[in-house]
């Protein structure tokens, strides 16, 4: 188990430096840079050229590229042009915003979308079975962009009975109980966290199906029945097999959640990675975007990880692997 | 010829499979997809966005990109005379609607040819080459896999400037082909030590002449379900570039081009949002339910057993 745990994070740093590499080849390979942008576009040729030597674009691509990668593996993100801070400390801001809504998507999603799929799997071919299963179809259809312009549209101004946009409501946050700013986070959180929720919920609700109709023919179900185990029982035997496709899932979704935690958080005006990215990338500012799409590839292989390690958990025959 | 030969005569090794008595397998798709409500439902309606958007400038009621009149027809809610409103710059959404569903499907079409063809080659590489550079390979899939799509896509458009609609389609191509190279690597590997194939290179066919001839057609049903799979995943990444004003160049309308024009300013003029986004919807759930009887109809497993 310790092997296979190393060999695996191991891969995960190769995937990580990789990820790395694609990125800053493609956007160096785009015309202009951040000295263009800095102080607009009048800024002199002289002035130009001091900043390029003063970020090291003036040097050959080759050894910009292995000053960064080492400059990575240190742990030094680099300082941005844009918001003339530490790429660190703007991570640091962003991050926290974008973990919580993820993490609150992903804990509605697998939550309710587990319940959904075993209640459905339970009693099959039924009507709330084919209701449940068309309209878990429909929301896996949906963009998720428009889906969040069209909850904001709907629960925000059609009947405006929650916030617009923001992590929390500034006139009053400050004036509030430690218990109010809870509240108050919580209150705002619920339209981005449901949105990203909803189409996760969707395919885990019907992997969960699957996956539970798949096992309810194999011969210790029928064990379990013959010898006289209640149909709770049988459940847990089934479901805890059942889960198998459903913790890969966990893996696979990651990337489609940091896409989709892209467009929640521009809509919903939430300050997480994905909007430091965006205004990032309209500055031309390297050092920002490439350390966003490392943490997120980052993010996703230790998403990777985690699903095989429940995959542990859950299976004992794949934990002498 | 020989091979096929072969291959049928490895009865054994093969998984039972239910012959009708009359028809290729064509026809028997056909026929399992005639016989699925859902699939005709779906089939209809992708029939009718086809014939609707090819069709658009006989049915559009205006030019997509006319400014009407920027006074007194701007912004107006849905109306007999504009069906789908008008959005802020008096355009008909409708004529826009009709014409970027061309846009839309032409570029999902075209970039889910280019991610299935890539995809496939480098899956298929995998798959026949050494076990070293299959994992040398395949290890990139991994990385790529793992990359934030939405944002690098976003990324290169910004820097790139405005892109034209054919580098659009390739930059969408070329992002999306990596879990079909995987499919692809899986399908030929399972594959490439049946007696027909070793067989085949036995009688001196080399590795590309034994992919395209024996194994391409017998992976060609998980191809097509990835296919559609394919054309439903760029049209929802496509329409998301066009959100974020990445995507196909203005005014050009694609159906997230248009979900953009008016989701700044949502409250005040959803009819601009809603109807575009209400035709990605239905294609792609018409795509979905295609793409499910297409597997079902294509796996012999879940044909009724002989």
């Amino acid at each position: 188990m310790g092997r296979y745990l190393a060999g695996r994070v191991a891969q995960a740093l190769v995937t990580v430096a990789l990820v790395a590499t694609v990125t800053f080849v493609l956007l160096h390979l785009a015309p202009g840079d951040p000295c263009l942008d800095i102080e607009g576009r009048g800024v002199s040729a002289e002035l130009r050229e001091r900043c390029r030597v003063a970020y090291g674009l003036d040097r050959p691509l080759p050894e910009q590229y292995v000053r960064y990668l080492a400059a990575l593996a240190r742990g030094d993100l680099g300082w941005s042009p844009s918001l003339q801070e530490p790429v660190r400390s703007a991570l640091a801001r962003a991050l926290p915003n974008t973990l919580l809504l993820m993490g609150a998507a992903l804990a509605l999603a697998f939550g309710a979308g587990i319940a959904m799929g075993v209640a459905q799997a339970r009693r099959a071919g039924s009507l709330l079975d084919r209701v449940s299963g068309s309209l878990s179809m429909a929301v896996h259809a949906l963009p998720d962009f428009w889906l969040a312009t069209i909850l904001l549209l709907v629960f925000a101004y059609w009947i405006p009975i929650l916030p617009v946009t923001g992590t929390s409501d500034d006139l009053v946050y400050e004036s509030l109980s430690p218990l109010g700013k809870v509240a108050d986070r919580l209150y705002h959180m619920v339209l981005p966290a449901l949105t990203l929720a909803l189409l996760l919920f969707a395919a885990v609700a019907r992997h969960q199906r699957a996956a539970l109709l798949e096992v309810a023919h194999e011969d210790y179900v029928r064990t379990a029945r013959a010898k006289g185990l209640g149909e709770r029982g049988v459940l847990r035997h089934a479901l805890r097999n059942a889960l198998l496709p459903v913790i890969t899932l966990f893996g696979l979704a990651m990337p489609a959640l940091v896409g989709g935690a892209v467009f929640v958080e521009r809509i919903f005006n939430w300050p997480g990675m994905g909007q430091l990215a965006v205004t990032a990338v309209t500055r031309r500012d390297y050092w920002v975007v490439t350390a966003c799409v490392v943490v997120v590839s980052a993010m996703v292989a230790a998403g990777n990880l985690l699903a095989d390690l429940l995959h542990a958990a859950a299976d004992p025959r794949l934990r002498d692997r | 010829m020989g091979a096929t030969v072969v291959a049928e005569s490895a009865g054994e090794l093969t998984p039972p499979r239910s012959r009708t008595p009359l028809g290729g397998p064509a026809v028997r798709v056909g026929r399992e997809l005639r016989g699925h409500p859902r699939t005709r439902v779906a089939l209809a309606l992708l029939a009718g966005l086809v014939v609707a958007t090819v069709g658009a400038p006989l049915l559009a009621p205006h030019d997509p990109n006319a400014v009407l009149d920027a006074v007194a027809l701007k912004s107006l809610p849905p109306s007999l005379a504009h069906p789908f409103g008008t959005d802020p710059y008096s355009r008909d959404v409708l004529s826009r609607v009709l014409f970027g569903g061309r846009v839309t499907l032409g570029v999902a079409l075209l970039a889910a040819a280019v991610t299935m063809g890539v995809g496939t080659a480098y899956g298929a590489a995998a798959a026949l080459a050494g076990p070293r550079t299959d994992a040398a390979l395949m290890r990139v899939v991994d990385a790529m896999l793992s990359l934030p799509r939405v944002l690098l896509l976003f990324a290169l458009v910004a820097l790139w400037g405005q892109v034209t609609v054919p580098l659009l389609v390739l930059f969408l191509g070329l992002t999306s082909w990596f879990g079909v190279s995987r499919l692809v690597r899986a399908e030929v590997r399972a594959l490439r030590e049946r007696e027909f194939v070793v067989a085949a290179r036995a009688l001196g066919g080399g590795t590309v002449a034994v992919f395209f001839r024996h194994l391409l057609p017998n992976i060609a049903a998980p191809l097509l379900v990835a296919g559609t799979l394919a054309v439903r995943n760029v049209i929802l990444l496509e329409a998301g570039l066009s959100f974020l004003g990445v995507g196909v160049p203005h005014p050009l309308a694609s159906w997230g081009s248009v979900i953009r024009d008016g989701a700044d300013q949502v409250a005040v003029h959803w009819w601009i949002t809603v109807f575009p986004g209400l035709a990605i919807v239905l294609t792609v759930l018409a795509l979905d339910a295609l793409g499910d009887g297409l597997r079902e109809a294509l796996d012999p497993r879940q044909l009724p057993r002989p």
